[in-house]
C-alpha cells in the first residue's frame, strides 16, 4: 500500500492526494517526516560518531514538531475562512509531499563522487526542492478544496499580517515614548 | 506489481546512496586520522590570527616621521605600525624570518634609526630580508642596511646616502614686503637658530654644519655596522659593500637598484617574491605561510576590509608638504 501510495505521490499526486484524503494514516506520515528530516544531516556528516545518532534522533523530532506547526499555522488560517477541521489530512498529505526529498541522497553521492558538476548537482538540489515544495502546496489545495491562488494567498497574507503588527508595535512604543517624554 | 517493483527499485537506491555515502564517510574520517590535513580556511577560523611558522611580512611605506601615528582609517603601513610589527615579529616564536618591505624616499633620523635599531635586534634571533619597492632612499636606505639581505628592482631609486636640513629664510618677504618684523628674546646665542626673519650668522651655519655632519657620520656608522659587518653565515648570495665604496658613493648621489648592486648596497636583484624564496631558502622551509604583521590580523583584518569600504583612504598631509617643510630647522635623512 506504502509501495503504490510512493510511487503515485512522485507520478500522479492528484489521484494518489485524492485517495489519501479519504483514508490519511498519521503514522505513516510521522514516519515519513522523521526519516526524511534525518537525510540532511546523514548526508553532510563528516564523521561517524555515537553523537550522530542523537544528532539523528534530536534533527527526527524537530521535523516533525516543524510539520505539526506548519499544519496548525495552515489550519488556523483555514479556520478563519471557515474552511478548518481537516488538519489530518493536511499532516498526511503534506508528509507524503515531502517524499521526492529522497532524491537529495544520490544527488549528493554524485556530487561527492565526481559525476555530477558543482552547478549541476546544485541545480539538481534545487529542481527537488520545488517538486518538494510543489507538492507541498498541492497538498493544502487538495486538503481543503481551494485554487492555487488561495494557497499563494495563504502564504502572503501572514506576511502582511506580520506588517500590520509591526507598525502597531512602532506606533503603540512611539506613542509610549511621546507621553513619557513630555 | 509494476508500481512495488518501481518503488522499490527508487526507494532501494536511494537508501544504497545513503549507505555508500555514510561508508564513504567513514572511510575518509579513517584517513583523516591517518593523514591530519590542513583544515579549509573557512569564515569562523579567518576571525582568529594565523598560528602555526609563518614568515613575517612588514611594510613600510612613505616618510619616516612619528607623525604617522596608527590610524584605523589610515594606511597600515607608516613608521610607528612598523616599529610595532617588528617587535610583535621578534616576540613571536612561530614567526622564522622576515621580509621587510620598504618603499620610502626616509625621514626623519630619530625614527629611522629606531627602526634601524629594531631591525638589527630582530636580525640578531632570525633572517631578515630587506625588499626594496619603487624608493627605499636615504632614511629607507638607512633602516635598510640593517638587513641580513637587500633586495632591489632594477629600476628602484636607492642611495640618496646623507643628511639634509632645510632653513627658511623669509626675511625679504616677511619684513621688506609685508613689514613684518620680529624681536627675539632669548637664552642664548644659538637659541634662535634657523629663525626665518633673518639668515643664519657664521656661527650659526658652522654649528648646523657640525650638526649635519655628525648625523651622516652616524648614517655611515650604521651602513658599515649593518651591513659591511654583517656576519650571519646564511647560504644565500651576497654582495659585499667596502669602505671605499661607501665613501665614494655615500655623498647623497641616488642610484638605480642594478647600480647599487654593482657598488655593493644591495645584494640581489628581485622583487618580493624573490625575497620570499630567499628567506625560505634560509630558512629551509619550503611550505610556509607569509602573513602581513603590517596589518590587523584576524577580526580586526575582517572589521578593517569592512570599513575601508565605508571610509576611503584620505592623503596623509606629507603626500602634499614636503618634509623638510613639516621639519623645519631639523636633519632629515631624506630625498626630496
Amino acid at each position: 500500500m506504502f509501495l503504490e501510495n510512493f510511487y503515485g505521490t512522485l507520478f500522479y499526486p492528484a489521484d494518489t492526494f485524492e485517495k489519501l484524503k479519504s483514508n490519511p494514516s498519521l503514522l505513516t506520515g510521522l514516519a515519513i517526516v522523521g526519516l526524511v528530516s534525518m537525510l540532511n544531516p546523514v548526508l553532510r556528516a563528516d564523521e561517524i560518531t555515537p553523537l550522530l545518532s542523537v544528532g539523528l534522533i534530536s534533527v527526527s523530532f524537530g521535523g516533525i514538531i516543524k510539520w505539526a506547526f506548519f499544519a496548525f499555522f495552515i489550519e488556523i488560517l483555514a479556520c478563519i475562512f471557515n474552511r478548518g477541521g481537516k488538519i489530518e489530512i493536511l499532516l498526511a498529505l503534506s508528509a507524503y509531499a515531502l517524499l521526492p526529498w529522497i532524491f537529495i541522497a544520490p544527488i549528493a553521492l554524485f556530487k561527492t563522487g565526481g559525476l555530477l558538476a558543482g552547478l549541476l548537482g546544485a541545480l539538481a538540489g534545487i529542481a527537488v526542492w520545488i517538486w518538494t515544495t510543489a507538492l507541498t502546496v498541492f497538498a493544502v489545495m487538495k486538503a481543503y478544496d481551494i485554487s492555487s491562488e488561495r494557497v499563494l494567498l495563504l502564504i502572503f497574507v501572514p506576511l502582511l499580517g506580520f506588517i500590520i503588527f509591526f507598525d502597531w508595535i512602532i506606533g503603540f512604543f512611539s506613542t509610549l515614548g511621546s507621553i513619557i517624554s513630555v | 506489481m509494476k508500481v512495488r517493483m518501481i518503488s522499490l527499485l527508487i526507494l532501494g537506491f536511494c537508501l544504497l546512496s545513503i549507505v555508500i555515502g555514510t561508508l564513504s564517510a567513514g572511510k575518509k574520517q579513517v584517513e583523516r586520522k591517518a593523514c591530519p590535513a590542513t583544515p579549509p580556511p573557512n569564515f569562523l577560523k579567518s576571525l582568529t590570527a594565523p598560528t602555526g611558522n609563518k614568515i613575517a611580512l612588514i611594510v613600510l611605506e612613505g616618510v619616516i616621521s612619528t607623525d604617522e601615528a596608527d590610524n584605523f582609517f589610515r594606511d597600515f603601513s607608516s613608521a610607528q605600525v612598523a616599529l610595532k610589527a617588528l617587535k610583535e615579529a621578534r616576540e613571536d616564536k612561530n614567526v622564522k624570518g622576515v621580509i621587510f618591505r620598504i618603499n620610502s624616499p626616509g625621514g626623519t633620523v630619530a625614527m629611522s634609526q629606531e627602526l634601524y635599531n629594531s631591525v638589527l635586534k630582530l636580525r640578531e634571533e632570525k633572517p631578515v630580508i630587506v625588499s626594496m619597492a619603487d624608493v627605499t632612499a636615504s632614511g629607507g636606505y638607512y633602516i635598510a642596511s640593517a638587513a641580513d639581505r637587500i633586495y632591489a628592482n632594477p629600476g628602484t631609486i636607492t642611495g640618496s646616502i646623507g643628511v639634509i636640513m632645510e632653513i627658511i629664510n623669509a626675511r625679504g618677504l616677511l619684513s621688506d614686503k609685508l613689514g613684518v618684523d620680529s624681536e627675539m628674546i632669548k637664552s642664548g646665542k644659538y637659541k634662535d637658530t634657523g629663525n626665518i626673519y633673518r639668515p643664519l650668522n657664521p656661527d650659526e651655519r658652522t654649528l648646523l654644519n657640525n650638526l649635519v655632519k655628525n648625523a651622516y657620520s652616524q648614517f655611515v656608522k650604521a651602513i658599515k655596522e649593518g651591513r659591511i659587518n654583517r656576519n650571519d653565515g646564511y647560504e644565500l648570495e651576497k654582495t659585499e659593500l667596502t669602505e671605499e665604496n661607501l665613501e665614494k658613493y655615500a655623498d647623497g648621489r641616488i642610484f638605480t637598484g642594478e647600480q647599487a648592486i654593482e657598488y655593493g648596497f644591495a645584494d640581489k636583484l628581485g622583487g618580493l617574491e624573490e625575497a620570499e624564496e630567499g628567506i625560505k631558502k634560509i630558512i629551509k622551509i619550503k611550505k610556509i605561510p607569509v602573513v602581513n604583521y603590517s596589518k590587523p590580523r584576524g577580526f580586526e583584518e575582517f572589521f578593517l576590509q569592512m570599513s575601508q569600504g565605508l571610509a576611503p583612504k584620505m592623503p596623509g598631509v606629507e603626500k602634499i608638504i614636503p618634509l623638510s617643510r613639516k621639519y623645519p630647522r631639523q636633519p632629515l635623512f631624506i630625498w626630496e
